[in-house]
């Protein structure tokens, strides 16, 4: 039954459809109570507003009222009396209800990791309104404003309430055993015993990590973790096991929003320097005696099984986007037995597949990959951690990006104003970092009451989420087009272009470096894995500097194709060797702390496996690039799952034009 | 270090390729000129040395120059063409340059110049040869798939010097349907016998010279698999699809 009203004198005919699934009876005293408990109002201003807003329903002949409809006109009353800031509390979020009938019968085709599902909607719903939320309740109106105009963008506000992505250890899992709601108050499992279970274990905790996390889930070292649980094992057994854990991470896209858990797994095929005096756990959670030194043989021989199975892919030979595979490579790599077949084996996946990543640790440097491109370097105090592997918990609380062709546009080709305005972009996304800092601690500060119980989860001593610990992330976008305007020249054209982008980037890494400590945040950069951001950013601007934008700006000209350069990467299409790409590119790594990758596209021909490890091992030593991952063109044929190398328009087998071409930008 | 005295005549340049070489990093140079026809040629552009223009043409100095700054990288030069062993007056020289550089080198040839491969096996300026075998040798069915009346008696003899040479190579054959059976393939692997490796690859009609090959259906991955399983083991055989 509608809410309704007959006659304009007859209060009690009036009806209000409530929030909580009640119909009322029409009382102004309801607005009243809730204006004052909601926003603080004044109760005689409430009651001002209040009479207006029964006063416009009785003389407007309304068949439905409902709750959502009153506060839409208590808003604008509100404005109507000039108390803004007073509407801006008592706002209502949401979607429009076209927008809710598209995510029904529209499939979602934005994130290519996102199925359509029911359990998608509800991500997408849930998304819209802690994206509004934050805007309007967690960050400054500053911060928010150069988020909504695209001086900086925040990313992840659809999960505002939780941190951005995170590097776990399966040490925890096998010392504590598996508390999946982080209170106890569903199943707990004891330490695994069986190597089959603690892969479960692993899979399952880290799709619940998932649910706490807006971001990547990384794992560090699971070869080597894995590997007091193999001792004695047949290589085929181990190959099961390996098998078993990248179909368990790949299928379950049954988690949050009916998505793949987005996990990175890191390989070591030595036993790297800083894990070999390290006590080993084996099963039932205790120590075995040993140090972890002594299982290389099972490490290795679970990593090798592992690439086997990325070779193989999935039933029909696709590649297994998740779990992503982190190949590290220190110093230790190279006086390894086998070293060189074991890469074979990993650039034979990558040139096939394309789903390594091989992440150079050069000297002492200890490196966790959780997603795209972020690491963690560790630094002395983690370090210590190393001792207690348990311990290795990190994370990155929020991600913000600077967009660099903007502060180029507004400087208007003063150098020195260039720097002012990302000096201020930067200053604006330290103020993003602390404001969600305190939403998150606050959350947190509730304890095992939290929405984020798996964070507050406390079994060594310290929560789970060792908030102090956090990283607090700056990204670039769009480095190549800030120097093309302002030197008249892309990175790959000139030498001088090129040691402007350098000089950039040595200027946002002091300038993180005097915010971090201004703010008392850890705040380093980052590349963005921004290919959304990059789209965005170009438009805005195209929409409010459209003469500079043009001159820069990437893709085809109208609005749908444009994008910006990703982070400091050099034109993707700029006639560049894969050398001088890897070269040129990865000086700008040591800059960036946090993870910055190079992309070798390999295009159609299949490349020889032992020529690329050729190419890999030289880049290690060779360059200072951190990271590196190469791009085949694969076709699959979604009639007869024929897979073809190449881009093709038809399957070469069945002659269908139902094709799939794959390949990956990262 | 010398310098060339009478220029290389070059017409492309890849600083680095993965696919030329197996286990290598090579920077590839491309000749032009060409004594065979090959309606599926997929390098046609560089068949008539005389028709290159002059912006095609590279300064093989320049080439050296850029050479010197990536030995770190690059293990290899790869020269292909056309046909390379057309320009033996300056490619020698060239060779020699390179080789004084600490660089290797792969030579592409189709075969059709057995003196000129024996005058670079003798100077020791090649590390690895990639002989083209077009079809089986015979010369009714050489003349089909290479456009031009050949003795196969020439093939047979660069088959015989790089075998016999002890320097590491490769014979291939692109096999084209309609030109290329499976018991052709039989037939040239049996005259490959003593030979390291004989790679098949697989067709494709993209950048074919002429019709009806343009539209040409390639054979189909498990195709080429059979075809690689046809000849016979006392062969290395490799497949080659992309």
């Amino acid at each position: 039954m509608a809410g309704k009203k007959n006659n304009d004198s007859e209060d009690k005919t009036l009806f209000v459809r409530t929030s909580d699934d009640d119909i009322r009876s029409w009382d102004k005293m309801f607005i009243v109570k809730s204006l004052v408990a909601e926003v603080g109002m004044p109760e005689p201003d409430a009651l001002k507003v209040a009479i207006d807003v029964e006063f416009f329903i009785k003389h407007s002949n309304l068949k439905f009222v409902s709750a959502p409809l009153v506060r839409e006109i208590t808003n604008t009353k509100l404005l109507e009396h000039g108390y803004e800031t007073y509407r801006k509390r008592y706002t209502r979020l949401g979607l429009p209800l076209n927008d809710m009938t598209d995510l029904f019968f529209n499939s979602n085709k934005e994130n290519s990791n996102v199925h359509h599902s029911s359990e998608a909607i509800n991500m997408t719903i849930s998304g819209i309104a802690k994206k509004e939320y934050a805007l309007l309740n967690v960050f400054s109106d500053d911060v928010a404003t150069a988020h909504q105009n695209g001086t900086i963008h925040l990313h992840d506000l659809d999960f505002i309430d939780r941190p951005y992505c995170t590097g776990n250890s399966v040490e925890y899992l096998k010392k504590f055993g598996l508390v999946m709601d982080g209170r106890g108050n569903l199943t707990v499992a004891k330490p695994a015993k069986h190597a089959e279970v603690l892969i479960l274990h692993l899979t399952k905790f880290a799709a619940a990590l998932q649910g706490q996390f807006a971001g990547a889930i990384g794992w560090d070292a699971v070869n080597l973790f894995l590997a007091p649980y193999l001792v004695g094992m047949k290589e085929d057994k181990i190959k099961q096991l390996a098998q078993m854990m990248i179909y368990e991470f790949a299928q379950q896209a049954v988690s949050r929003g009916g998505q793949v858990t987005f996990t990175d797994t890191n390989y070591f095929w030595e036993v790297p320097k800083h894990f070999m005096d390290v006590p080993a756990i084996g099963p039932g959670g205790k120590f075995t005696g040993n140090n972890y030194s002594e299982y290389e043989e099972e490490s290795q021989a679970f990593a090798k099984a592992a690439f086997e199975v990325y070779l193989k892919g999935d039933a029909y030979g696709r590649p297994f986007f998740f779990p992503k595979p982190d190949l590290h490579i220190t110093e230790r790599f190279f006086k390894t037995d086998n070293h060189k077949e074991f890469m074979d084996l990993a650039t034979d996946v990558a040139t096939k597949m394309g789903n390594t990543y091989f992440i150079f640790d050069r000297g002492d440097e200890v490196k966790i990959s959780e997603c795209c491109r972020l690491q963690f370097k560790l630094n002395e105090t983690d370090l210590l951690d190393v001792k207690q592997p348990w311990k290795m918990r990190y994370s990155a609380m929020q991600n913000v990006t600077v967009n660099l062709p903007r502060a180029a546009y507004c400087s208007r080709g003063n150098e020195e104003v260039l720097f002012e305005k990302i000096s201020q972009a930067m200053e604006l996304a330290a103020k993003a970092h602390v404001q969600k800092k305190q939403f998150i601690g606050k959350i947190l500060a509730l304890g095992s009451s939290s929405s984020l119980p798996i964070l507050t989860m406390n079994l060594d001593g310290e929560p789970y989420y060792r908030f102090n610990r956090a990283s607090f992330l700056v990204g670039m976008l769009g480095l190549n087009e800030l120097v093309q305007f302002m030197t008249g020249k892309q990175m790959h054209e000139t030498t001088d272009a090129y040691k402007y982008g350098l000089k950039v980037i040595a200027f946002m890494r002091k300038k993180t470096d005097e915010l971090g400590k201004k703010y008392g945040i850890h705040m380093p950069l980052e590349q963005t894995p921004a290919e959304s951001t990059a789209y965005r950013m170009a438009k805005l601007d195209m929409e409010h500097y459209p003469i500079p934008t043009a001159k820069v700006v990437k893709g085809q000209m109208g609005v749908p194709y444009i994008y910006y350069t990703n982070s400091t990467y050099f034109n993707i299409g700029a006639p560049m060797s894969p050398i001088d790409r890897v070269t040129k590119e990865g000086a700008f790594h040591p800059m960036i702390d946090a993870g910055a990758m190079t992309h070798v596209w390999l295009g159609e021909s299949q490349s020889d496996p032992r020529s690329l490890t050729n190419f890999v091992m030289k880049t290690f030593k060779n360059t200072q690039n951190t990271q590196i991952a190469f791009s085949p063109e694969i076709t699959f044929c979604k009639t007869c799952n024929n897979k073809m190398t190449g881009l093709r328009d038809r399957c070469d087998k069945c002659a269908s034009v139902k094709v799939e071409g794959i390949t990956q930008s990262k | 270090m010398s310098s060339v005295t009478e220029e290389l005549e070059i017409s492309g340049f890849l600083e680095t390729s993965f696919v030329d070489w197996d286990g290598f990093i090579t920077s590839v140079i491309f000749l032009p000129g060409c004594n065979l026809r090959c309606p599926f040629c997929h390098n046609h552009e560089l068949i008539f040395s005389d028709k290159s223009p002059d912006d095609m043409k590279i300064n093989s100095q320049l080439v050296l120059d850029h050479l010197k700054y990536k030995t770190k990288w690059i293990d290899g030069l790869t020269v292909t063409g056309g046909e390379p062993t057309f320009h033996m007056t300056t490619l020698v020289p060239f060779l020699e340059t390179i080789k004084q550089m600490g660089l290797k080198v792969k030579l592409d040839t189709n075969g059709s110049n057995p003196y000129a491969l024996k005058k670079l096996i003798d100077m020791s300026l090649v590390d690895y040869f990639a002989m083209d075998v077009k079809t089986r040798l015979n010369d009714s069915e050489y003349h089909k798939a290479t456009g031009v009346d050949i003795s196969v008696d020439k093939i047979r003899e660069s088959i015989r010097l790089i075998i016999n040479s002890g320097v590491n190579h490769e014979f291939r054959t692109t096999v084209v349907p309609t030109l290329v059976s499976v018991s052709d393939l039989v037939s040239i692997a049996k005259d490959l016998n003593g030979c390291r490796l004989y790679v098949l690859q697989k067709f494709h009609n993209e950048n074919a010279w002429k019709e009806p090959f343009k539209s040409l259906v390639s054979y189909t991955d498990d195709e080429m698999k059979v075809m690689g399983d046809a000849i016979p083991r006392s062969v290395t055989v490799k497949l080659r699809l992309r």
